[in-house]
């Protein structure tokens, strides 16, 4: 490998991680998370429930798929028992995890969970 | 590489296969790491074909792989088909590039991962109208350049010993 290519590695690298940090380092008041349904046919996006992540609570929606399944608990929540092909939304996990409050997407049944 | 029209239309449809099938088998098989982390191990075969045939056999590689890939998982023309159509035209642009100015095939993998994961979050981004989405960028970045290692020491070794 040559010279020039490890200096530019280590540039994206350094960028990375500070924009790892950023992200870390981010922490959001906020405790209310919204859960988004977007329609494939109409492309509107409605929201379809809300709760606060500091409430525990177990929330059950109907998705085109069949279920899907909302576990809020300790002031974390997470996809689970849902009905989709691929699973990714159940493999996010907890949200936030390390700090990071990644959007729950489930494309199959076109659902977003976010923080508002 | 010399040859026959015959002979190099075999190497593309046989690196297509395979392509397809690792790209087939890593979606069933290997579960993603955490945040949607995969290997991409189906770059090695994109990053052989340039290496051994040319521009244009990776390009058609490259996109029988998306097309093929997905009607066989039948997700083809939804959603997910452009979210890994926007994954694979970056990559195959940075590898036409990193090809053009002789860079090595390490500096070519890690490049076209980390491409191909920023293509996927802007296809995300541009369909769900997610800016959040690009918190994830960071995360993605950093492991592409260790899966980029990977399946450039894998691609090496397979050209040292094809051009043996």
């Amino acid at each position: 490998m040559k010279k020039k290519e490890i200096i530019i590695i280590a540039i994206i690298l350094v960028v990375a991680l500070c924009g790892l940090i950023y992200f870390y380092l981010d922490h959001k008041d906020e405790t209310l998370v919204e859960v988004i349904s977007h329609d494939e046919v109409t492309g509107e996006d409605t929201v379809i429930l809300q709760f606060d992540m500091m409430e525990d609570a177990y929330y059950e929606l109907e998705v085109p798929n069949g279920h899907f399944h909302i576990e809020v608990k300790d002031g974390r929540y997470r996809a689970i028992d849902v009905d989709c092909p691929n699973q990714n939304c159940v493999n996010v996990g907890w949200v936030p995890s390390l700090g990071v409050y990644t959007p729950i997407i489930c494309i199959p049944n076109g659902i977003t969970i976010q923080v508002k | 590489m010399q040859g026959s029209k015959v002979r190099r239309l075999t190497y593309v449809t046989m690196l297509s296969a395979l392509a397809i099938v690792i790209n087939l088998v890593e979606s069933y098989f290997i579960p993603p790491i955490q945040f949607g982390i995969r290997f991409g191990l189906a770059n090695i075969i994109a990053l052989i074909t340039i290496e051994i045939l040319g521009t244009k056999e990776m390009i058609i590689v490259n996109a029988m792989r998306v097309t093929i890939g997905s009607l066989l998982r039948g997700v083809i023309f939804g959603t997910t088909f452009f979210i890994s159509f926007g994954g694979v035209l970056l990559s195959t642009i940075i590898i036409v590039i990193m090809h053009k100015i002789k860079a090595s095939l390490w500096f070519t993998s890690m490049m076209s991962a980390i491409f191909h994961s920023l293509g996927q979050v802007l296809v995300v981004m541009f369909i769900y109208r997610q800016e959040a989405v690009i918190a994830i960028l960071p995360l993605l970045a950093v492991s592409s350049i260790a899966t980029g290692i990977l399946t450039g020491f894998i691609a090496n070794e397979c050209v040292k010993r094809y051009k043996r």
